[in-house]
């Protein structure tokens, strides 16, 4: 029995490392795609030029997330960046709006992002705990935004989460710049989005719904 | 070609970008040896584990002992960002280095804080770290049950297990992050400069200097400088926070060869530093505008 656990965990630990360098190879790729267009060149509105500028910020935040190597207090360091990231993405898409994620997604799809967005969301409070530093937030588990080493499996999962929800944002937006830059990356785009699998039987895809849930019993001891 | 102010003696922007390059990588040294010095601020233990044994069993043999587990988790947290601040510089990513920046600002103020609050003569200042600490844990609390906690309960229960009876009962509202760094020189205007700029941009901020969240790189020696400038003062605050968790180590090798070293370092920055700063600033004149004018 031991062994057999010990036999899935390890199993377990390796599918997530195999997922995270995924998501390294995914960002970088897009970040690739993005440099390319040069979109900083471009004559363009001042709503558009806003995205523009916004998205160079990203990528350079996605640049960062990318050359990190996989480690357990990694998530410390990812934090900041991922959050500052998504937020740039965030205010991108407020001025995008729906259509344009109804040009290139069947309702299928659209459903789907807006599951994968939500499971993203719901683990901002992961990100944000890992942020701002405290005594008392340092003691606890890692999965929580402290030092002390707990269940790394929950730990990478949400971390793993994050990135694909960062990679899924990433890409839709650098599909839009595509769009507004009328570059010939689109499709590019959509390869490196499909290759993600949004049905990926790795172990986080399993643990999506579990993860959505607000944990219940949180170990309270300081 | 030529740009800046006043006076006596013209400077190219080439020259410029040199200077601020040095200056760069004289900060970026410095923040590598400080990241060396951190790692003599730990023990050779699991200091979560340490924390949960001792807390509320020794205090009466040693009561830094607490104190000094919190700021070894602070530094250990701040060494984290400072080596990621590090490899953001070495890789050329000024936003990341910004972004970074702020949590390890945040475990330095606390860290000289909490030191400062230890040592004071006024008792006054005991009752503060106290509430700190009580407030901390609330907020935590507060946090992890994601506001599934009775709050008047939980700060009932807080009071009762208080050991000092005469500190007021805790404020409701939160414990602003921006409060953390109220100890470092200049800490909230930084905190401040770096949320606008780098965590919070807006277009404007976003199309400007580089050193104000800027993505394009406009000119090389105002891109450099905006390294150099950030590198130095999170180097100067790191070297800050060695110190004064120096004087809680007991570790120890030599708790007193830390604080030396920290200081010496310090020292050492402050004088290059100010001659840095000053060959940026002095000297440049813009050949279209006369002497006089």
């Amino acid at each position: 029995m031991a062994n057999d656990l010990f036999h899935s965990r390890h199993e377990a630990l390796k599918l997530l490392q195999s997922d995270f360098e995924g998501c390294i190879t995914a960002l970088n790729d897009l970040a690739r795609i993005h440099s390319d267009m040069n979109p900083l060149g471009k004559e363009l509105q001042p709503t558009e030029l806003e995205s523009v500028y916004r998205m160079w910020k990203v990528r350079l935040h996605v640049k960062a997330i990318a050359n990190w190597q996989f480690d357990m207090d990694i998530m410390h360091v990812i934090a900041p960046e991922l959050r500052v990231a998504s937020e740039q993405i965030d205010k991108v898409f407020k001025q995008v709006g729906d259509i344009f994620l109804s040009t290139i997604f069947d309702e299928d799809g659209k459903k789907a992002v807006q599951q994968m967005q939500k499971v993203a969301e719901a683990r901002q409070d992961f990100v944000s705990a890992h942020v701002h530093p405290t005594p008392q937030r340092l003691q606890l588990p890692r999965g929580r935004g402290g030092l002390r080493e707990s269940d790394d499996i929950l730990h990478l999962c949400h971390m793993v989460v994050l990135l694909q929800g960062l990679i899924l944002k990433y890409g839709l937006a650098v599909g839009y710049l595509s769009q507004l830059l009328s570059s010939q990356h689109e499709g590019a785009v959509g390869r490196i989005l499909s290759g993600m699998s949004m049905e990926s039987d790795s172990i986080c895809m399993d643990n999506l719904q579990e993860a959505a849930v607000p944990p219940q019993n949180p170990d309270t001891s300081p | 070609m030529y740009e800046g102010k006043l006076v006596d003696e013209l400077t190219t922007t080439e020259e410029l970008t040199v200077r601020a390059v040095n200056y760069r990588e004289c900060m970026a040294g410095l923040l590598r040896q400080s990241l060396a010095l951190m790692a003599e601020v730990f023990e050779p233990v699991d200091l979560t584990v340490h924390m949960e044994s001792t807390i509320g069993q020794r205090p009466d043999d040693d009561p830094v002992l607490p104190i000094r587990l919190l700021s070894q988790l602070l530094v250990k947290k701040a060494r984290l960002h400072v080596y990621a601040a590090w490899c953001a510089n070495d890789s050329d990513n000024l936003h990341s280095l910004g972004v970074q920046m702020r949590p390890a600002l945040e475990c330095a103020g606390q860290v000289v804080s909490v030191t400062q609050q230890l040592f004071s003569k006024k008792p006054s200042v005991h009752g503060k770290l106290v509430q700190y600490l009580d407030a901390d844990y609330f907020h935590t609390l507060r946090r992890i049950t994601k506001g599934q906690l009775d709050t008047a309960s939980l700060k009932a229960a807080i009071a009762n297990a208080h050991p000092i009876g005469e500190t007021p009962p805790r404020k409701a509202g939160k414990l602003g992050a921006s409060d953390t760094v109220k100890s470092l020189e200049f800490g909230p205007r930084w905190y401040a400069h770096l949320s606008d700029s780098f965590h919070y941009p807006d277009l404007d901020a976003l199309q400007g200097f580089s050193f104000c969240g800027g993505v394009t790189k406009r000119q090389p020696h105002e891109y450099e400088s905006a390294y150099a400038f950030l590198l130095d003062y999170l180097a100067h605050q790191v070297l800050v926070m060695i110190m004064y968790a120096g004087l809680l180590s007991e570790s120890a090798s030599s708790p007193d060869g830390l604080c030396e070293s920290a200081a010496a370092l310090l020292n050492w920055k402050r004088e290059k530093s100010a001659q840095f700063k000053e060959s940026l600033t002095s000297s440049v004149q813009d050949p279209e505008t006369p002497l006089n004018a």
